[in-house]
């Protein structure tokens, strides 16, 4: 008897692989050999269990119809219909390799570049992914917008009866519409390739971490009732923000409604009637987070201190999960108010579901509901298409008001990936007029002097075109007159408006110092009641106030001297201003590396005596 | 309602279509333990073949579940008739390695 049977012969045997003859000898084998019998019988059950994945899923005809068309003609579509429509069950996953093999063959068949092949036989890939990757117009080295595509995709609503889907074939069958929409769409596979995004514009809202995308892509719209499916997974994008609006053809393209399937988690279906077959523009708008941006400013100090250029910048940061290329980047200055923080709608298990509370996104403070319909009026959405001339320029950032907002739009487009950060010139300002100023205050700042930096947003200061939003700010100073640097300090700015003045803290002063002697104190005029309690009296107390300045610049310092009470007179010698009720401010010029002193008695009023004081005024 | 039942015939059973489609609605589904550990080996099947190369995993698709005949396989893929068989057994040969024995 021959040795025992291999596994690769009882596997070729099980599965009808081995030429006839080689067949017949194993069957024979198999008759006399229990031990083999016993081991066929153990791959058997073993192979078994790839009946688990069979489920009912229908094939689409479209699909295969167009499988067919592309892998070569000579395929007799009668033995491929046959074979496919007789066999309705399916598994999903069986039908996602469907489409595979039939992209192998497309790509084989619509370009001729071996590459594009080998990369779509790479491996398990999702099924839409697998169609990009046969689209001959695009190449791996333009991946960005691997998500362009991720994101989308076209599912063809089934027919009713099985008659129908072969009427799919035929032209004129294909006219009539069905009243009735399907409940749901047959089978992911049935997937149409959608080109990536054509155009895309970021609106960043950066106060409440909101962004509006508004994309246009050429979907290929077959007549009748078609699924467009919108899938969401890792981004930050708001699904129940989603929005779908066809920019041509409005009038025979109906988008019915938006579901979100059970069980599937982070996608969404649009039901779309079309009487129009071919490719359609649409706009989808969405908001999304994780998109921000941040101003930020340099500022040079002249040598001497009284002219300052100003730069301002711009970084913006991407976090949403998302990669955006070639975007129009639009910038919003001013706060949004929304109910439900985008980040944590992105997070919902699912789309209809409250929002989660994180305590990752605790505090950010949004407060009201979006007022979508109102940034709706305002944000207009036209693709103005800014080439840049050529990469050198400088990208500029065109400002304009928008009511309570300010609207940044950086000049052309951006391409900003997922995790990627971009800076960009925003704004440059030469002589600005500066003040540097001095302020010493001990309820302020305790026993430093600190530094200032002053000018306007106006166009005195050659500023004044737009507000400039927070960001930090750093100052740097001329050295010497070959333009070394050297850092003076920096700052956070608030929004400063049009028109007004600003002043920024660039820390304590190194080399300006306040020092505050008190010289002598006494108490006077006291009063008593008729018990002899004292009932009111004066504090007199006379101060000496040091300034000592040993920079090479000469200097204006303001000193702010508080009392206690409101009840207070004074007796100096330099003009002073009274700043509130109980504070009194000196302002006092020195020359460079120069010391200066005053006294000041100032008398307070205490008891019954600030009734005197108050009869005297 | 009815694919659901069906299917969950189908969890327990593993009878064909033929079968199936005379199955009736939800009435002798299988116990939860039982679904719970079919769903779990599906799974495994799942993962099993979605690591088969591309190829491998068509012609399996292809021949098994679609029920195309080698030939027929040949065409679709527009390969020789040994290339098909090839292909089949050594992704069966990988699947014997990773389905569990039963």
């Amino acid at each position: 008897m021959k040795n025992h049977l291999t596994e690769r012969e009882l596997i070729e045997y099980q599965f009808k692989l081995a030429p006839d003859v080689r067949m017949k000898e194993t069957a024979e084998h198999l008759q006399s050999c229990g031990e083999c019998r016993e081991h066929l019988e153990k791959l058997q059950r073993k192979f078994a269990a790839l009946d688990l994945l069979r489920e009912e899923v229908e094939v689409s005809e479209d699909l295969i119809s167009r499988v067919t068309e592309q892998a070569q003609g000579s395929i007799s579509d009668s033995i491929l219909k046959k074979r496919f429509f007789a066999a309705l069950r399916m598994t999903k996953w069986a039908a996602a390799a469907v489409l595979l093999v039939g992209l192998l063959l497309l790509a084989a068949q619509l370009s001729k570049d071996g590459t594009k092949k080998r990369e779509a036989a790479k491996g398990p890939m999702p099924a839409v992914e697998m169609e990009l990757a046969s689209k001959p117009e695009i190449t791996s080295a333009e991946g960005l917008d691997k998500d362009a595509v991720r994101k989308t995709t076209l599912a063809m609503a089934p027919k009713e009866k099985e008659a129908d889907r072969y009427a799919a074939f035929d032209e004129t069958a294909a006219d009539a519409i069905s009243e009735q929409p399907p409940f749901a769409p047959a089978s992911a596979i049935e997937l149409v390739t959608l080109p990536r995004r054509d155009k895309v514009q970021l609106t960043i809202y950066n106060s409440a971490d909101l962004t509006l995308v508004r994309e246009r892509r050429n979907l290929t719209l077959k007549k009748g009732w078609n699924w467009l499916q919108f899938m969401w997974a890792n981004t930050l994008i708001d699904p129940t923000s989603l929005s779908l609006e066809p920019l041509a053809q409005a009038d025979k393209i109906d988008i019915q409604q938006l579901v979100f399937p059970a069980r599937l988690r982070e996608l969404g279906r649009w039901l779309i009637r079309s009487e129009v077959s071919g490719q359609v523009p649409f706009e989808i708008t969405y908001f999304t987070s994780g998109l921000s941006w941040r101003a930020f400013y340099m500022g040079t100090l002249s040598q001497d201190e009284k002219m300052m250029q100003l730069q301002g910048y711009v970084r913006v940061g991407n976090n949403s999960g998302e990669d955006y290329e070639k975007a129009q980047t639009r910038l919003i200055v001013g706060k949004v108010h929304i109910l439900d923080q985008i980040a944590e709608l992105a997070k919902r298990r699912y789309p209809y579901n409250r929002p989660v509370q994180f305590d990752d996104y605790a505090g950010w403070g949004m407060e009201a509901k979006p007022d979508d319909e109102r940034l709706g009026e305002k944000l207009s959405f036209s693709y103005a298409d800014k080439v840049l001339d050529t990469e050198l320029r400088r990208k500029e950032i065109r400002k304009e008001g928008l009511s309570e907002y300010f609207l940044y739009t950086i000049e052309g487009t951006e391409t900003i990936p997922d995790k990627w950060g971009k800076r960009l010139l925003s704004f440059e300002a030469a002589d600005i007029e500066v003040e540097s100023l001095y302020k010493y205050d001990e309820q302020r700042w305790g026993n430093q002097t600190i530094r200032f930096v002053k000018f306007a947003n106006d166009e005195d200061h050659n500023l004044g075109e737009t507000p400039i939003p927070n960001g930090t700010v750093k100052i740097y100073s001329q050295a010497d007159s070959e333009g070394y640097l050297s850092y003076v300090g920096g700052t956070n700015i608030k929004y400063i408006p049009v028109d007004e003045e600003v002043e920024l803290n660039l820390g304590p002063a190194r080399l300006v110092s306040v020092e505050p002697k008190l010289m002598d104190f006494k108490t006077d005029n006291y009063i008593l009641d008729r018990k002899g309690n004292v009932a009111g009296w004066d504090e007199i107390r006379t101060w000496k106030i040091e300034i000592t300045n040993t920079r090479a610049l000469p200097i204006e310092i303001e000193i702010t001297r508080g009392f206690g009470t409101a009840y207070w007179t004074i007796q100096v010698d330099i003009p002073y201003e009274k700043y509130d009720a109980t504070h009194a401010r000196f302002k006092v010029n020195l020359e460079p590396r120069s010391k200066s002193t005053f006294e000041y008695t100032i008398m307070t009023y205490h008891g019954v005596r600030e009734e005197t004081l108050a009869e005297k005024n | 309602m009815q694919v659901v039942s069906l299917n969950q015939r189908l969890d327990c059973t593993n009878q064909d279509s033929e079968e199936l489609s005379a199955v009736a609605l939800a009435d002798d589904s299988c116990e939860p333990s039982q679904e719970a550990a079919k769903a779990e080996q599906a799974e495994q099947v799942r993962d099993a073949i979605e690591s088969l190369p591309a190829r491998q995993r068509a012609t399996l698709v292809l021949a098994y579940y679609q029920q195309l005949s080698y030939p027929e396989v040949a065409k679709v893929l527009g390969c020789s008739l040994g290339t098909v068989k090839t292909q089949m057994y050594r992704a069966l040969r990988t699947l014997g390695q990773k389905l569990p024995d039963v």
